[in-house]
């Protein structure tokens, strides 16, 4: 049987044979998650071709391994090399099963697919689709859950630069908060599209990893793309919002506050102000009707502002501040760090404003005192300038326009006593310029 | 200083001046003739370049206009010829382009619009395959045109299958219907060129950016969207009749299947739109717009566009012969239902209704065709949580009968399609999660139905999940259902309730065999459910007497509370079955006399006394059953000793 000795057993049960009608090139084949392009014409036993990617003149693309084909075309993709052509001979077991696919694939079919391995990439997960992130399955995983916001994430990662391995450790965090174990944001969305019991390789390119700084600890320099093999060992489930009564919302709201202070006192700011903004967008819109609402919205909008004034974002803390008096409108706290921002960015008026509201409510508030004076001070140098900036400004103006006046054209006016044309066109020719400049 | 104009300059001044004075004298035949006839037209084009731009803005766009098209329709034909020339000669294509795509936008009219849409086409047509931002936007302006034109309200309400098949006789809808019927004589030779040109590019990847070809795939599954999609809930399977409507739909599925070569290509893409939103981040140039996959932007495709584009290749029967049938119909399921679940959670009953129609067509000709059953597995899937709610939030609340209706069937056969686990915990989650009284009694029955079904096949050897620790979970499920014990509203739970006895009866005289382990459970059920519904029985019977005899010698007013409840609960039913006004319930509703209150009381007496008989046969048979089992083991002991 030498016809037969060609052909190679797939499945070991023969289910699968593949039969090489042209060796492709060099030795690597497709991983599972690869996007792979083929040209495919799949035939009945008796010659009947009832589907073929020649006839509809463009390659087939699909993810190698991942059940979106029939499993004899997965396994059997998954063996070519780079332009390879072969046959593949699936039993029914592998295709179509007892029910065939009617009316084109009769019950209990055998089918002869002759495939022709174009390419293959890796899956690209970056969000912009221009692969900065590329997941390559190592080994694949029979589960379908992948972590969601909030989600326990146990999981397995190595990472490496050049072939050398700069860390490998286990990581257990809530899912969102990975920068808070130092994990690469790049690793964090990949590990989003991870099935749990899942291995795979994630290259990131350095936008997603150490950026533009590179990191020191790990010798790894500025732009560098580097590559992580993680394996997710397991994952809770995430915040099932949709399934939260009012009272169950809010009781997930203090955890997130309460993640939120954590965060705060490690002096992590922007992981501080994500999950007060989870707190807060948890929070049910009740606030005008449930004071327990209102005043959990009042100290997130209230902690959020501290953290942005923490990391000198000034706007986004007045922001903040505006939201918790939009609620309170004599929140002392909120008008005091208000005034802070204000201060800061040099909305002297309104600072003071804030300040001496303050003190209206609170007489005895140092602080606010203290800024109040600060505010007048710097209010009252600020006129200063101003007044000597304008003072200097009129002088030289004046000046200059004791020089210019001898060449007005109302010179020439009176000295012609009328315009001549010549004088209407240069005229008309100026006042265009000048229109042009203002248009400018 | 002005050049003097050149020969060629005047001659084209003075043929520019020979067609208004043509047109001035209404010789629109004259005009005709110096493009149309041989002689004439070799001598005639070579101008245009030179006077395209001033035939445009003195001619074309005065002539344009509705009035004209009234008064001296010849006159409008003309502009309409004359404009489709300017296209084919105007110098600066993008400058045409800004035009037209301003005038199509305002375009007053269907004869308007069309003339327009003629010189885009001749645009587009130069332009080729470059600039495809330009083309985007062009056609960008023809699809916020089509958002403008009026529709009738209904629409968006909903509208019975009898309204579905007169459709088109609305005036509204019928204009509609000329707006695409135009746009798909704009398309149709554009499409035939991408087609040509796209079969030279022989790339291994499918480019997703931004190309002529994909900003066309974009606007054809835009189109499907609304308003054409509000249109589709008349439609019927192999219908007689072919509607304007599904022709336009079978000629842009067909536009998009040949795009795309293949027609499932989406499919792969919709998960990852669907299934993890992708993040913003403006620090990493990570905007709405930016990704370089336009198919995956939801202002290019919209998601519920796409969703309405699998309704018609699937449910429409419009999948072409050469479609890739290598797929895993497990794969086409599962992707599909993120589609059903976008259509579900539409406002628009008609977009809710195509929704159902491809959850039953994927469950029955996707997977029951294949003899494919859902495995357990796939509910890791958060999709099915996410479908099993809009789903019922149909069948339980929607003001539209059909849609009730349909929901419930479909809701059934979602659940049958899975291998017995996943119909567990599918059943089990709702059971758990869902508030509405009546379909939890539904699904109650439909768990006893698969226990008597698995009964029938081997009652020795039950499945995990009907029988034991899984069965008793279920059990206390369905039938414990007074969530305020003794004090709980019976009226308010009468269907659980009902369907709780019903199962209970059911177990008690089938299971006579302890194969699921009922017996075991019912000390537990007893204190939950049989005790203490006994006492709310006679509790709420004595309660409900006691009232209609105050409000018979005319002293109820302290009891005016209740029956504005009892109002309110038989309003809402109303307002389920269809059969409110819409407008909403008001809060307080208005005072009843004294025979309506009694008759009130009466039927709630009624009610309570039917669920008191149900109550009492339930106990009977349990009674008997016991009986029975006591005396098969006596029978059996003395045989085994």
């Amino acid at each position: 049987m030498p016809e037969e000795s060609k052909k190679i057993d797939l499945s070991n049960d023969g289910g699968v044979l593949k039969e090489i009608l042209k060796e492709g090139t060099g030795t690597e084949t497709p991983n599972n998650g690869s996007k792979v392009s083929l040209h495919y014409t799949g035939r009945l036993v008796d010659g009947t071709e009832f589907d073929s990617s020649v006839s509809r003149n463009e390659p087939f693309e699909f993810e190698l391994g991942k059940g979106r084909v029939i499993k004899a075309f997965d396994m059997g993709v998954a063996t070519m090399k780079l332009g390879e052509r072969c046959f593949l001979t699936c039993a029914p077991n592998y295709a179509y099963g007892a029910a065939g696919s009617p009316p084109s694939i009769p019950p209990d079919s055998t089918l002869i697919f002759e495939l022709e391995m174009l390419g293959w990439k890796g899956e690209d997960l970056s969000p912009n689709q221009d692969g900065s992130i590329e997941r390559t399955i190592l080994e694949q995983s029979e589960k379908k859950r992948t972590p969601s916001d909030g989600a326990f994430v146990k999981a397995h990662i190595s990472g490496s630069f050049e072939g050398r391995v700069f860390e490998e450790r286990d990581v257990e965090f809530d899912y969102g908060e990975g920068s808070a174990i130092n994990l690469i944001e790049g690793l964090e969305i990949a590990l989003e599209k991870i099935n749990v019991g899942e291995t795979s390789k994630i290259k990131i390119q350095s936008k997603y990893a150490f950026g533009l700084k590179g990191n020191e600890a790990f010798k790894i320099p500025p732009n560098a793309t580097v590559e992580y093999t993680v394996k997710l060992n397991d994952c809770g489930k995430g915040l099932e919002e949709w399934k939260l009564s009012d009272a169950e919302r809010i009781d997930e709201a203090k955890v997130y506050k309460e993640k939120g202070t954590n965060y705060f006192k490690k002096e992590n700011w922007s992981l501080a102000i994500k999950m007060y903004n989870k707190c807060k967008n948890l929070l049910p819109n009740t606030a005008d009707t449930n004071e327990e609402v209102k005043k959990l919205k009042i100290a997130t909008h209230s902690n959020i502002a501290l953290c942005h004034q923490k990391s000198n974002d000034n706007f986004d803390a007045k922001q903040e501040c505006n939201a918790v008096l939009a609620l309170d409108a004599n929140n002392v706290k909120a008008l005091y760090r208000r005034g802070q921002c204000n201060l800061i960015i040099n909305e002297l008026d309104e600072a003071l404003d804030d300040f001496q509201k303050v003190i209206e409510l609170e007489p005895g508030n140092k602080a606010a005192a203290n800024h109040v004076l600060i505010c007048k001070q710097k209010i009252k140098e600020t006129k200063d300038k101003e007044k000597k900036l304008y003072a200097n400004m009129f002088t030289k103006l004046a000046a200059h326009d004791k020089e210019t006046e001898p060449i007005r054209e109302t010179d020439v006016l009176s000295k012609c006593g009328e315009w001549s044309e010549e004088d209407a066109k240069r005229e008309a020719e100026l006042t265009l310029e000048r229109d042009n400049v203002i248009m400018i | 200083m002005e050049q003097p104009p050149s020969a060629s300059e005047e001659a084209a001044r003075n043929f520019l001046k020979l067609i208004k004075q043509l047109l001035q004298e209404k010789a629109y035949e004259g005009v005709k003739m110096l493009f149309q006839s041989p002689n004439e037209a070799a001598r005639n084009l070579q101008h245009l370049p030179l006077i395209a731009m001033d035939i445009y803005e003195d001619i074309c766009v005065p002539s344009l206009e509705d009035e004209v098209n009234v008064e001296q329709p010849e006159l409008f034909d003309c502009a309409n010829e004359l404009l489709r020339l300017v296209a084919q000669y105007y110098f600066s294509l993008e400058e045409l382009m800004l035009e037209l795509m301003e005038k199509i936008e305002e375009s007053s009219s269907i004869a308007v619009f069309s003339a327009y849409m003629r010189a885009l086409q001749v645009v587009l047509q130069r332009q080729g395959d470059q600039k495809p931002q330009a083309v985007e936007w062009c056609l960008q302006s023809v699809s916020s045109r089509l958002k403008e034109c009026p529709l009738p309200g209904f629409l968006s309400e909903g509208y019975d299958e009898a309204a579905g098949r007169l459709l088109e006789q609305n005036q509204q809808v019928e204009d509609l219907m000329a707006f695409y019927i135009t746009i798909d004589l704009f398309y149709k030779p554009l499409l035939a060129e991408i087609l040509t040109t796209g079969a030279s590019v022989t790339s291994i990847f499918r480019n997703c950016g931004l190309t002529r070809r994909n900003a066309f795939t974009c606007f054809y599954v835009q189109l499907m969207g609304k308003p054409l999609a509000l249109l589709e809930m008349g439609y019927v399977r192999d219908e007689l009749t072919h509607k304007y409507v599904h022709q336009v739909v079978k000629s842009l599925t067909e536009a998009v299947c040949s795009c795309l070569s293949d027609p499932f290509y989406l499919l792969g893409l919709v998960e990852q739109r669907a299934r993890w939103q992708r993040k913003l981040d403006a620090e990493k140039g990570v905007y709405e717009m930016s990704s370089q996959n336009m198919f995956l932007i939801e202002e290019k495709m919209p998601l519920y566009a796409v969703a309405m584009f699998y309704h018609a290749l699937l449910v429409g029967n419009l999948l072409p012969p050469k479609a890739p049938k290598i797929y895993q119909p497990l794969y086409l399921f599962e992707t599909g239902l993120y589609l059903v679940s976008v259509l579900l959670e539409q406002v628009e009953p008609p977009l809710q209704h195509c929704g159902l129609r491809l959850l039953e067509h994927l469950m029955t000709n996707t997977l029951a065709n294949s003899g494919v059953i859902v495995p357990c597995s796939s509910l890791q899937l958060d999709v099915h949580k996410r479908l099993c709610e809009s789903l019922c939030k149909i069948v339980g609340y929607s003001p539209q009968v059909s849609l009730r209706q349909v929901g419930l069937h479909v809701l059934r056969k979602y659940v049958l399609a899975f291998d017995h686990e996943g119909k567990y915990f599918v059943l089990k989650n709702l059971i758990e999660t869902l508030q509405h009284d009546g379909l939890l009694g539904y699904l109650a029955s439909m768990y006893k139905d698969l226990v008597d079904q698995a009964m029938c096949l081997t009652a020795s050897e039950l499945p995990l999940v009907f029988s034991g620790k899984q069965f008793r979970e279920m059990l206390l499920l369905c039938l414990c259902v007074l969530p305020q014990d003794v004090k709980s509203d019976l009226l308010l739970h009468s269907d659980r309730i009902c369907n709780a006895l019903n199962i209970l009866r059911y177990f008690a005289i089938r299971d006579l065999s302890n194969d699921t382990g009922f017996w075991h459970f019912l000390p537990e059920i007893e204190e939950r459910l049989i005790q203490p519904l006994g006492k709310a029985l006679d509790f709420s019977l004595a309660h409900y007497k006691a009232y209609k005899e105050r409000v018979e010698n005319g002293q109820s007013s302290s009891d005016d509370a209740l029956m504005q409840k009892q109002l309110k609960m038989l309003a809402v039913n109303i307002s389920n079955s269809g059969m409110a006004s819409g407008d909403g319930l008001d809060n307080n509703l208005p005072d009843i006399g004294r025979e309506e209150k009694l008759d009130v009381l009466s039927s709630s007496i009624t009610s309570l006394e039917s669920l008191l008989g149900l109550y009492l046969r339930a106990n009977e048979c349990i009674e008997q059953s016991l009986r029975n089992r006591q005396q098969q083991q006596r029978q059996i002991s003395p045989s085994s000793n």
